[in-house]
């Protein structure tokens, strides 16, 4: 018999207060409407902010201006942060368009490009909302479950060069979102002010309680994990035979939150459990989901997440958990290789002979001038449009007979460096951080420039020419996967942050950390004795987090690391 | 008082032997100290009744103002009357219904005129009822009329000018004739005081014991009173910008210290402070005049550098008829002759296009700094509405400021009060005295339900009112509706409002931004919760309306339109007679 103290079985008076918030939001309605429609600020309570994040949407505040607004008398500057769910990440030039021209209307900074592949605004304030909202639904589009505890937007690689199988994993994708995502009818009331409905069992499988945490499913294309396939809760790798799929192998329980002051707060990543048919991955995934539904912590938020539901009923019981509620095991996993798991970038060719191109987005910011650009350039183009886990924009299924042409407005609108941008800015990614999320503690995408420009310097100071893969966080809850990473830095307060070396490249091993509480100059510093023995005694093509780990370099800590309990609570 | 009669009726020889050479040896002070005393003191209704029945002249002296002038007026007036033994009783003309004046004898009229020749708005009533076909005839009244006004105004005085006649055509008799005063009213005022209580025959019999003012206590604790002629000085704590930097008309919340308990102010009151001209201003009337600004000259009898009367005392923006005089004599202009000589409107539309600093540069020429410091008008103290309540920050003054500009003569010319404390730094000094808005305060019954509506910086008294609300345990209902323009930068003390609102102070807000509700205006607000106003005033609920006059005025009609239609509700003329409508505009 398993413990079962801490999951849905126990009455949900003992369990955590977000639960009894669910328990009683009446499918995730609250008062949202109600707070909607109070003109006397710019915020709504806090309950709402968190069934808001079910609806895809944040509440935020400009964290620049919060002094300066509190000497006016003025509340701060609250305004939403609006994610979409997009499934596969895969756009029509009107839909990219038409976001552009809502984020006009309705957002500051433009159209974020996430690692989740989907696009997100921010800086949207209330009374925008519901347009907003409305404008996204006549694109096709919706934002419902683009945060929460539930089923985040499913996302696939993007492997150019495979196309047929990536049309058909794709599908699978947006298959296994639909099914996974939540059907209650609040989101229509709220945000179309459709007329409300029967509340009779509208989340058939949620319940009322949907998931102690959120759940990420994601596809990965071999030979490249784009989407960081073991950082996901569910991940299913193709596995393709003979030039056909023929089905995935199924990972589970990968995640990178973690609390910088609890022990039993770490990232992990997902191992693989088996081999599943290519038609059954989305009935698996509802099932692993549903596993997690029942038997998921509930009481302790930080210990929610799958990953420790796995780590603390085991692996073991969860296969036979799995083989019992679908009727038969896994089949063993099949043997799969990764290369990296950075985008390629530039121009690929696929098997039906349609011509893909990969910008490189710095941060997967479009705002400003790139913005212009790509708004100049989708005025006269006929592919597809689809985003990147990291953070980057593809143009896709453009014909032979158009690629020149392509290929000479992209030139023509200064674009076309973005195809073979410098190497180390191309594997290099941040989360939003400051000024408006809320959980930050340091800056992550402005500071990235910056930080760019510096790390270049260094390489270029020891001739090291290799792209690594670097990653900046203003948190250590993992928005840009930082521990998949080569190199990566997680905030902890302005101007300082912990540094974590030795993933690998194709994001199959955990970076651990290596300094706590740095600056940019104990980063250089460094950085810089470990390059100078990196130079000296890399084997060929040796890739910098390999060598660390080669060389045991790791253990040789600069420092007793020493866990400083963060006031900060996730 | 030297041939004072024994008063047999009030005191027998003994006592009267023993009072007299006390009572010679009295200055007037002290005169005025003891009858306090003794009045305040022994207040049993003997005594009370003994005083009001004495004999001789009694005055009734009746101020209309908003500005508070006209009522200090009355008071100096009333204390000389009482010096020289004539009892005077003060009334605000808002308090005085014509039929009152049929049983009184000697009526002295001191009223200002409000803007382009209106009544000062708390004599409306008053104003509208003599001027009534029904008024009563005063064949018994004698009068005299004191009329304040300002000569930038096209109808200088016109209200006391319409009263003055008035009082003759309804049979009263002009015991002295009327004196009009420009913004330097102090010297004629006093001048046509003298004449008056020379006219006014005072009564043998009456040595001022009877008199029923002052209260003794407060001359016992000699508390000091601050006025415009008196004011403090209290330090700036804060100057603190609340709109958005980019915004033109910026407005500021300003914290005073204030460390005088002798400073009483009322939620809704005021302040009225004594600004400064802009030193550019100063230096620039200087520099065109080619005078020094060290040189001497008098002011209010006293010897002061003339930059200094410049900065403080004298108004440098508009010119005044003395002006326009004074400087057709030293240019020797013609074209300025012509026009001291041309007709009044002509004249009045010549300052009106003139600055001082244009007749300074179009017509340059060196006065003398004596003559022309008597030629300018005096700095007018500006009022600003109070933005806390004293009893919960004691120490402290906040007023809410606008920034002010207006287009004149192809530039923009800032407003000199609004320039001057959107200037001040920490640790500056800002000179003000206290102004009572009588009719501003909450109603005298607490628990009357309040409806407080402002646009702008009309929300101060009301921040204020909520503040004081906050500190009573049984509070009325109150409902605030405030409009600006932008939402996120304009609404002034939101996080004052929501606290209110969290605590029950405000029971609603209703806050509206022309940003975002386009064209939804601060009545719309009120009207499309008809069914609380309605029930609201049965419950017997004030209105208040704060804020600029031309929008206020506006969403009051709009109300009125709305309350007027509505069955069962009070009319609007009802509620302002029950005095349940308080303005405070500008």
């Amino acid at each position: 018999m398993i413990d079962r103290n801490v999951d849905i079985s126990q009455p949900v008076d003992s369990l955590h207060e977000n639960e009894q918030l669910k328990a009683t939001s009446r499918h995730l309605r609250g008062t949202i409407a109600e707070g909607l429609a109070d003109a006397i600020t710019g915020a709504v309570s806090h309950n709402d902010t968190l069934l808001m994040k079910f609806h895809g949407i944040y509440q935020q505040d400009d964290r620049d201006q919060r002094s300066n607004r509190r000497q006016r008398h003025l509340e701060p500057i609250y305004q939403f942060m609006v994610r979409m769910r997009i499934p596969g990440g895969q756009l029509t030039r009107a839909q990219w368009v038409g976001i552009d021209d809502l984020a006009h209307r309705y957002a500051d900074r433009g159209i974020r490009i996430t690692t989740r592949q989907t696009v997100q605004l921010h800086g949207v304030r209330k009374h925008h909302l519901r347009h907003l909202m409305q404008g996204i639904r006549d694109l096709g589009l919706d934002t419902k479950a683009a945060c929460g505890d539930d089923s985040r937007g499913v996302v696939s690689g993007t492997n150019p060069n495979l196309s047929t199988i990536h049309e058909q994993v794709s599908a699978l994708a947006k298959l296994t979102s639909d099914r996974l995502i939540p059907k209650t009818s609040a989101y229509p009331e709220i945000w179309y002010q459709q007329p409300a409905t029967t509340q009779d069992n509208e989340e058939p499988v949620y319940g009322e309680l949907y998931l102690p945490r959120k759940f990420k499913v994601g596809y990965a294309i071999p030979p490249i994990n784009d989407i960081d396939v073991y950082g996901q809760d569910l991940g299913f790798i193709a596995v393709i035979e003979t030039g056909e799929l023929v089905g995935f192998n199924v990972c589970v329980g990968g995640g990178m939150g973690q609390l910088y002051n609890r022990e039993d707060s770490y990232p992990r990543l997902a191992e693989e459990i088996g081999f599943v048919a290519a038609n059954e991955a989305p009935e698996l995934a509802e099932t692993v989901m549903m596993i997690q539904r029942d038997f998921g912590d509930r009481k302790d938020r930080h210990r929610a997440r799958f990953k420790y539901t796995l780590d603390r009923l085991g692996t073991d019981w969860f296969k036979s958990e799995l083989a019992e509620r679908r009727g038969a095991p896994l089949e063993p996993a099949r043997a799969i290789h990764f290369e990296q798991n950075g985008d390629r970038l530039g121009w690929e060719q696929d098997d039906a002979g349609l011509w893909h191109a990969t910008l490189y987005i710095e941060s997967g910011r479009v705002d400003g001038v790139v913005r212009a650009q790509l708004a100049a350039f989708f005025q006269h183009y006929g592919g597809r449009v689809r985003m990147t886990t990291n953070q980057n924009l593809q143009l896709t299924h453009i014909g032979d007979y158009e690629k020149e042409q392509v290929e000479w407005r992209l030139d023509d609108l200064g674009l076309s460096w973005r195809l073979t941008p410098e190497h180390q800015a191309a594997h290099t990614l941040s989360c939003v951080a400051l000024p408006t999320c809320g959980l930050a503690m340091a800056e992550a995408e402005r500071y990235t420039p910056r930080l760019l420009s510096v790390f270049n310097r260094l390489k270029a100071r020891h001739g090291v020419d290799l792209p690594i893969t670097l990653r900046l966080t203003g948190c250590p809850n993992g928005c840009a996967r930082p521990l998949l990473a080569e190199i990566a830095l997680t905030g902890r307060a302005p101007g300082l942050y912990n540094l974590y070396l030795g993933g690998s490249f194709q994001g199959d091993r955990l970076a651990s950390l290596y300094a706590s509480n740095i600056n940019e100059a104990n980063f250089i510093e460094l950085l810089d004795g470990l390059f100078e023995r990196y130079v000296l005694q890399r084997q060929a093509d040796e890739r910098f987090g390999d060598f660390l780990v080669r060389r045991n370099l790791l253990d040789e800590q600069p420092e007793k690391i020493q866990l400083i309990p963060g006031d900060e609570d996730v | 008082m030297t041939q004072t009669p024994t008063p047999v009726h009030l005191f027998n020889d003994e006592q009267w032997q023993q009072l007299h050479p006390i009572l010679h040896q009295l200055d007037r002070q002290q005169a005025l100290w003891l009858s306090g005393y003794l009045a305040g003191g022994r207040s049993d209704p003997q005594t009370e009744s003994t005083a009001i029945q004495s004999p001789g002249q009694s005055v009734l002296v009746a101020f209309g103002t908003e500005t508070d002038n006209c009522r200090q007026l009355a008071q100096q007036l009333a204390q000389s009357c009482k010096g020289i033994g004539i009892q005077a009783e003060i009334v605000d003309l808002a308090g005085v219904r014509p039929r009152k004046l049929t049983k009184t004898e000697t009526l002295i009229l001191i009223t200002a005129t409000h803007g382009d020749g209106d009544p000062p708005e708390p004599i409306a009533d008053f104003y509208e009822a003599i001027m009534a076909d029904d008024a009563p005839a005063l064949p018994d009244l004698a009068f005299a009329v004191l009329a304040l006004g300002d000569s930038s105004y096209d109808h200088f005085c016109a209200t006391g000018v319409a009263l003055d006649n008035r009082f003759e055509s309804l049979g009263a008799k002009r015991l002295i004739n009327r004196q009009e005063c420009d913004l330097d009213f102090e010297q004629p005022a006093s001048a046509w005081f003298d004449q008056l209580l020379k006219i006014l025959e005072p009564s043998p019999t009456n040595i001022d014991l009877g008199s029923n003012t002052p209260a003794p206590l407060s001359i016992v604790k000699s508390a000091v009173e601050y006025n415009k002629r008196n004011p403090i000085s209290v330090e700036v704590l804060t100057n603190q910008n609340l709109s958005h930097p980019e915004r033109k008309a910026a407005i500021h919340h300003l914290e005073l210290a204030l460390e005088d308990d002798d400073f009483r102010l009322d939620p809704g009151d005021a302040v009225g402070v004594l600004v400064d001209n802009p030193p550019e201003l100063v230096a620039l009337i200087l520099d065109a005049t080619e005078l020094s600004g060290e040189q001497a000259v008098t002011h209010a009898g006293l010897a002061l550098p003339l930059v200094e009367v410049l900065r403080e005392h004298r108004d440098l923006t508009i010119p005044g008829k003395a002006f326009l005089e004074l400087w057709s004599n030293v240019t020797q202009s013609e074209e300025l002759k012509l026009i001291v000589g041309g007709d009044n409107s002509q004249q009045r539309q010549f300052l009106r296009d003139h600055q001082i600093r244009d007749l300074v540069h179009l017509y340059p020429a060196r006065p003398e700094p004596q003559a022309l410091v008597d030629a300018l008008r005096p700095l007018q103290p500006r009022l600003y509405d109070v933005a806390n309540s004293l009893d919960v920050v004691d120490d402290e003054l906040h007023l809410t400021v606008k920034s002010y500009c207006y287009p004149f003569r192809n530039r923009l010319e800032p407003g000199i009060a609004a320039q001057y404390l959107l200037a001040l730094e920490p640790g500056d000094n800002v000179r003000l005295y206290p102004h009572r808005n009588g009719r501003f305060h909450l109603p005298p019954q607490l628990e009357t339900p309040i409806i407080l509506i402002a646009e702008g910086t009309g929300i101060a008294p009301y921040r204020a009112f909520i503040q004081a609300l906050s500190k009573t345990a049984d509070r009325p209902p109150c409902w605030l509706i405030f409009a600006e323009k932008d939402f996120e930068n304009d609404f002034l003390y939101q996080l004052d409002i929501q606290q209110a609102l969290e605590d029950g102070v405000c029971r609603h807000v209703n806050a509206t931004f022309s940003q975002i509700s386009d064209g939804c205006s601060l009545a719309a607000s009120v009207v499309n919760e008809g069914e609380r106003l309605a029930s609201w005033l049965l419950q017997g609920a004030h209105i208040y309306f704060c804020g600029e006059k031309a929008s206020l005025e506006q969403c009051e009609a709009a109300i009125k339109t709305f309350v007027d239609e509505q069955a069962g509700a009070p009319a609007w003329k009802q509620l302002t007679k029950d005095k349940r409508i308080h303005r405070n505009l500008y």
